[in-house]
């Protein structure tokens, strides 16, 4: 009987120093099936050099802890565990920028930000983008080339309805309203789909847009794609490869639609709807030409590859950059631009109707530049403006800096304003010269 | 290293585990020590060399001591190496608050230029094992208890990594036998209970301490000029709840540890807030400080046998400021100190009998309340802004629109710390602590708490993992 006793207490004992070594066991094995976290949870690969200088001053210490605390088994299910607890228990959610909309409809604060203008850039910094493009264009269509811009849908315009009332009263310009209304009037092919996906969406069959997902659906992805592989046909007058499109069973269960509730990271799912994924593959015609296409967008074209496959209607020396950044996440040079404007027949620059803010991300800039064959200053870009004003403010906000400001500004017997302005550009300049 | 730390709980824990319950009892002390050294040297690895440095001075100064018969020549080994710790334990500690106190005289007063001074970083744990070090000089020098023959265990002692760093005091002759022969207690019952008890103080400090310190430190990081009653009140009431599971917490996972490895620690905390008084507040509040205190200050300063009442308070009163100025080289435990012994002595004066009239539950009622209080010199640095915040507390001004401040998980994490710091204020409750800390246990109530103790480390560790690093609050002192 005592043997019995001891046995099954040193077996509880066993078990729970077992559990200790789980975590251990799986950062070294990597069971296969552990849900990895959605969002901004970068892993740093760097491993802590060991040095005895490194050991005393504590800076191999430090590094190894975050690394293992980032890296650690099971991490990714503890980081649910709580978020769920803490979702379920208190309503609180650990995803940034998401709003609550009604029925539980998820939005992007930032979408909700663009479809009230909060972001407008003003009328005369659009004009100028506008112009630019203008310029790039007649000289693409000199060589040859088109230039597409599409305006993906902003999933706020899409169902105001559902959002919630603290936010639906706002009725400012837009950066899409002013886009729209100078893009009629400029002669540049654009495919505006927030108007369109919100004229289908009482007829459409499926969801356009997901109600647990920030970009159009798999189905409103594969409208989407499309339309512009028709409209690159009517533009250039060729044929492309033909989509040969097939709908199955709805389904729930997809990782795609829901990248709002996946950035979450719960355990349980939310309510979903049930979507249309459907299969796409495409045939090639005796006359089929797959053209050179860059496509410089956001995160909308994932959708465009993901349902639609679109990668397959472009030629194999087609590119897509990521917010003007190469899918590496290096920076393209000036170099690379030129080789790839030579090279491509369609350019397109997508993006959601809230990220028009600052459209391109340095890609009209900079090819403006290179065509126009001279160096554009840094205060023709309206993203430079609006950072160097926030970082002015940021300035006169912080007492001691705009002290010295004011000290030196005496000194040097310039207006303090100037002084200000100079110093914001040194910082930017620096920062820039840091991130390089 | 922090004992609520992913590298403690999953890495260095089970490893040493391990090891320790699989080799051979001659090498486990030798095997605690290197842990240990490394322990502390993960986080402090500089001052590694301070602790194995003075252990070694102590150690050979004792042992003279002891073989000496001489009075004298003993005296002059205690003195020596009572100097040296409390001589280490100043400079490092007290330096700084010296250096600037120095300084406002000569700058404000004298108009004179101020010292210039490096300023020191203070190694991890020293007023611990500082107190610990004093305690083998004396205790052998009043023959309480032999030294130790062999330095690696004195070094085992001071640096024994479960209390190295925030305690319990452990006086020399509490732990000296245990640390040569620990054999009858290495059974598989104590090593239950003591992870246990681990468990239970990580998901105090974890998951109420951390939750309190996010309402404490969101109020006091606040301008104190413009906080209101309310949030001052639940700022410190917040703080309150925060300090005591973060350092009980603590306590509970020394002495679950030293459990596991077959060690015996003086219990450090006994549901503190449902004292009656404050003098029964520091019998159930920092126990071992307090036992340390008393036998090592109060006791040689006269301690109750002294003619004169007065004296008899003045030692009291001197007892709580050596307390305060222990906690932090800040006029602020200075003032938290005096501000204990002052209502200690009022207990001898009148209130002990004030508290009998009372009851039970005004008395509880009143003594928190006074605790309370005192924690806002504690957690705030500057004497002037404490009594800033003190008068936010009792100008009773409420605004409407802090109500809604804080969410319900904070509220909720209020009452469930106010549930379990007075969940002994009742006798069936102080009953199910004490079945949970000190009974007999079953294979069923094994089965039962083990299955709590991984649901509460899962939790701890889905906190932990969220919200990164989270040292304990007594590290600093």
């Amino acid at each position: 009987m005592k043997y019995t006793v001891a046995t099954y207490r040193n077996f509880i004992f066993t078990g729970l120093l077992g559990l200790l070594f789980i975590p251990l066991f799986e950062s070294t094995t990597h069971i296969k099936g552990v849900k990895k976290l959605e969002g901004a949870t970068e892993q740093t690969d760097t491993v802590p050099r060991f040095s005895i200088k490194n050991w005393f001053n504590g800076n191999y210490q430090r590094e190894e802890v975050v690394i293992l605390n980032d890296s650690f088994g099971f991490r990714n299910i503890f980081v649910r565990i709580r978020n769920q607890i803490d979702y379920s228990l208190f309503g609180k959610y650990h995803a940034r920028d998401v709003v609550f909309g009604k029925d539980d409809y998820l939005f992007d604060k930032r979408y909700i930000n663009g479809n009230c203008g909060t972001d407008f850039i003003g009328k005369e910094n659009i004009t100028n983008v506008i112009e630019q493009l203008r310029f790039i264009n007649d000289t693409l269509e000199k060589l040859n080339k088109t230039l597409i811009l599409i305006i993906a849908p902003n999933k706020a315009a899409y169902y105001p309805e559902y959002l919630p009332d603290s936010v639906k009263s706002c009725n400012a310009t837009t950066n899409y309203a002013e886009y729209i209304k100078q893009l009629k009037t400029s002669g540049l092919h654009n495919i505006d789909f927030n108007s369109y996906f919100i004229a289908q969406k009482n007829i459409s069959k499926y969801p356009l847009m997901p109600k647990n997902g920030t970009h159009w659906s798999m189905y409103g992805a594969t409208i989407a794609g499309d339309s512009l592989i028709r409209y690159i046909e009517k533009v250039r007058k060729i044929e492309l490869p033909k989509a040969d499109i097939t709908y199955g069973p709805l389904r729930n269960d997809s990782t795609f639609d829901v990248d709002i509730e996946n950035s979450f990271n719960l355990i349980f799912w939310f309510k979903r709807q049930l979507m249309e994924y459907p299969k796409v593959k495409f045939e090639n015609g005796p006359n089929t030409i797959r053209p050179n296409v860059l496509i410089v967008g956001d995160s909308y074209y994932w959708g465009l590859s993901a349902a639609y496959n679109i990668e397959n209607a472009f030629s194999d020396k087609s590119d897509f950059w990521y917010y003007f950044k190469k899918l590496e996440h290096d920076t393209v040079t000036k170099n690379e631009l030129q080789q790839e404007l030579a090279r491509e027949d369609v350019i397109v620059i997508l993006a959601t109707a809230h990220n028009w803010a600052d459209i391109g991300w340095g890609f009209v800039q900079s090819t403006y530049n290179i065509y126009n064959g001279h160096k554009i200053k840094p205060e023709d870009n309206p993203a430079y403006i609006r950072e160097l004003n926030v970082t002015m403010e940021n300035i006169r906000k912080n007492k001691k800096w705009l002290e010295s400001i004011v000290n030196g500004a005496k000194e040097k017997g310039i207006p303090l304003d100037s002084a200000v302005k100079l110093n914001a550009i040194w910082v930017m300049e620096h920062e820039k010269s840091q991130n390089n | 290293m922090v004992f609520s730390s992913i590298v403690f709980l999953y890495y260095f824990l089970p490893i040493f585990l391990v090891a320790y319950f699989l080799i051979d009892r001659k090498y486990k002390n030798g095997l605690i020590l290197v842990a240990s050294i490394f322990f502390y040297s993960w986080g402090a690895p500089r001052f590694i060399f301070v602790i194995l440095g003075t252990t070694l001075l102590d150690f050979y100064l004792v042992r003279l001591m002891s073989r000496s018969e001489i009075r004298l020549h003993r005296r002059l080994m205690l003195t020596l190496s009572v100097m040296v710790n409390l001589g280490l334990l100043v400079y490092f500690k007290y330096s700084n608050f010296f250096v600037e106190n120095v300084n406002v005289f000569l700058t404000h007063i004298f108009h004179a230029k101020a010292l210039t001074w490096t300023k020191l970083v203070l190694p991890l744990g020293i007023s611990f094992y500082t107190f610990e070090t004093i305690t083998y000089v004396v205790d052998v020098y009043r023959k309480v208890h032999k030294p130790l023959h062999n330095f690696w265990d004195y070094q085992l002692y001071i640096i024994l990594f479960p209390k190295l760093i925030a305690g319990p005091i452990i006086r020399y002759h509490e732990l000296a036998d245990q640390i040569t022969d620990r054999s009858q207690y290495e059974t598989v019952d104590n090593r239950l209970t003591g992870f246990y008890r681990f468990i239970l103080g990580l998901s105090k400090k974890v998951l109420i301490a951390n939750q309190m310190g996010i309402i404490a430190d969101a109020i006091f990081g606040m301008n104190y000029h413009n906080l209101d009653s309310y949030m001052a009140w639940i700022g410190i009431l917040a703080y309150t709840f925060q300090i005591y599971f973060d350092f009980s917490g603590y306590s509970d996972i020394a002495i679950g540890l030293g459990k596991m490895l077959g060690f015996r620690f003086p219990e450090n905390f006994n549901n503190p807030y449902i004292s009656q008084s404050i003098t029964e507040f520091w019998r159930r509040w920092h126990i071992t400080l307090g036992n340390w205190m008393k036998n090592y200050l109060y006791i040689p300063l006269g301690g109750n046998r002294v003619n004169n009442k007065l004296r008899l308070y003045f030692n009291l009163w001197l007892v709580f400021l050596v307390s305060g100025l222990w906690h932090g080289a800040s006029w602020n435990f200075v003032l938290w100190g005096a501000y204990n012994g002052f209502f200690l002595v009022l207990d001898r004066l009148f209130l002990l009998k004030v508290y009998e009239k009372l009851g039970k539950f005004l008395s509880t009622l009143i003594t928190f309340f006074i605790v309370m209080t005192g924690w806002v010199f504690f957690r705030v640095d500057k004497v002037h802004d404490s009594f800033v915040y003190l008068k936010r507390m009792f100008t009773f001004h409420f605004s409407e629109s802090h109500l809604s401040s804080f969410d319900s998980q904070a509220y909720t994490f209020l009452f469930i710390a106010v549930f379990f710091a007075f969940f002994a204020f009742f006798k069936r409750g102080q009953k199910l602590q004490d079945a949970i800390y000190f009974g007999e246990y079953s294979n069923v109530k094994h089965t039962l708490i083990a299955i709590v103790s991984v649901l509460l480390l899962v939790l701890s560790t889905a906190s932990i993992t969220a919200t990164g690093f989270n040292p304990f609050i007594y590290f600093r002192f």
